[in-house]
């Protein structure tokens, strides 16, 4: 850490290799898009080796990664709302590749996975938060900008459609 | 309350989020509602397997070449602790980081002067967009940027004193090198509109730039 923080490439690089797996599910399951992740998950390191400075090792890196990995794909879905509107085609071959998977997961969760791929993005990122990263409702509404309650029906329609889509 | 209704309420109910009377009311439905029940028992099974998606997933590629070649790049600038913008340190020098605040200063400049009009590889030039060259959603989008980017540099033109006049050398080939790219770029969106990939290239390489001024900003006030 202090040779990475001393502006050491290499040693940055195993920092890299020990925390992509952490920063690439969150940013895939944010961003349901392999190829959007990817960038979303360049740009996390690269963040982060920018204030690695400010990093004081009270915690785990990846503890401290997380939030920034979740405000790099807050940022990205808001400018991209903003800007340019991101046309996903249904027969794009790259939406249906799926990421190799770190560990056996189990058949159920990688449907849950590719479920996600196909919310709405608001609805996405507040399940992920809720569900699968266990944010409270007020941290999500502070981090989104959105009111408490429109989180809490964000929450229960993704849950409605990804259980519809997964027929359970 | 029916089945129905009940139904409504079992995400809060799992949740928490009823009060102590309607948690109460649910409860009792469900433990004597089969229905009910097995709809409850299965969005906690849903909930829970949530929870426990893997903890991580590596990517289908290796993302450290691009993020290495990256960090060598102007995005490289180190911030520690920051008091200004000599505080900025690692594989790029101070005076390439000053760079890009001159880079897009003068990209800005070529905005500010010739509204409705894009700077061409020469700093100072400019190209006009063809009308209807380019998606509308990326006309605005470029619009918005140059908006963005405006807002950004008047902000540091206040205190370009603190960039020491022989990076401008530096800089203004640096500034080259970032609106030959962009003009690449929609010199190619120009020949193929749909490109998304092509749209995402220009927004992307802007929100760099924008993202660059910020850090600027912030550096520069403190």
């Amino acid at each position: 850490m202090a040779r990475a923080q001393a502006g050491d490439l290499a040693a940055f690089e195993v920092l890299y290799r020990a925390n992509v797996g952490r920063v690439y599910a969150l940013c895939y399951r944010m961003a349901g898009d392999a190829s959007l992740a990817e960038e979303l998950a360049q740009d996390v390191f690269v963040r982060a080796w920018q204030r690695l400075g400010s990093f004081r090792g009270d915690s785990a890196l990846s503890s401290w990664l997380h939030p920034l990995t979740v405000n790099v794909a807050l940022s990205e879905r808001r400018s991209r709302r903003r800007r340019t509107s991101r046309v996903m085609s249904t027969d794009d071959p790259a939406a249906f590749e799926r990421p190799e998977t770190k560990k056996a997961a189990p058949e159920a969760a990688v449907d849950i996975d590719r479920a996600l791929e196909t919310l709405p993005p608001g609805a996405r990122a507040v399940f992920v938060l809720h569900d699968v990263e266990g944010y409270k409702h007020e941290e999500i509404a502070k981090m989104t900008g959105v009111a408490v309650g429109t989180s809490k029906a964000q929450l229960h329609r993704a849950r409605r459609l990804l259980r519809e889509a997964l027929d359970r | 309350m029916k089945c129905e209704e009940i139904r409504g309420k079992l995400d809060e109910y799992v949740d928490g989020d009823l009060t102590e009377a309607e948690f109460q009311e649910v409860e009792l439905h469900v433990s004597g509602c089969p229905r009910c029940g097995q709809e409850e028992r299965q969005l906690r099974a849903f909930i829970a397997e949530a929870a426990a998606l893997a903890e991580e997933i590596q990517p289908a590629a290796d993302l450290w070449p691009e993020v290495a070649a990256r960090l060598r790049g102007p995005e490289g600038m180190r911030l520690v602790p920051p008091s200004g913008l000599a505080r900025w340190i690692g594989p790029m020098s101070v005076a390439a980081a000053a760079a890009v605040v001159i880079a897009l200063s003068a990209g800005w400049w070529t905005w500010r002067q010739a509204p409705g009009v894009v700077p061409s590889g020469r700093p100072g030039t400019v190209r006009p967009i063809a009308a209807g060259s380019l998606p509308t959603e990326l006309l605005d989008s470029e619009r918005e940027y140059a908006r963005a980017t405006a807002d950004l540099m008047a902000a540091i033109e206040g205190q370009k004193e603190t960039l020491a006049p022989e990076t401008r050398a530096v800089l203004d080939a640096n500034l080259k090198t970032i609106d030959e790219a962009l003009a690449q770029v929609r010199a190619a969106l120009r020949k193929d509109p749909a490109n998304s990939q092509l749209a995402h290239l220009l927004t992307s390489t802007h929100q760099k730039k924008v993202d660059a001024l910020k850090r600027v900003v912030r550096l520069n006030r403190t």
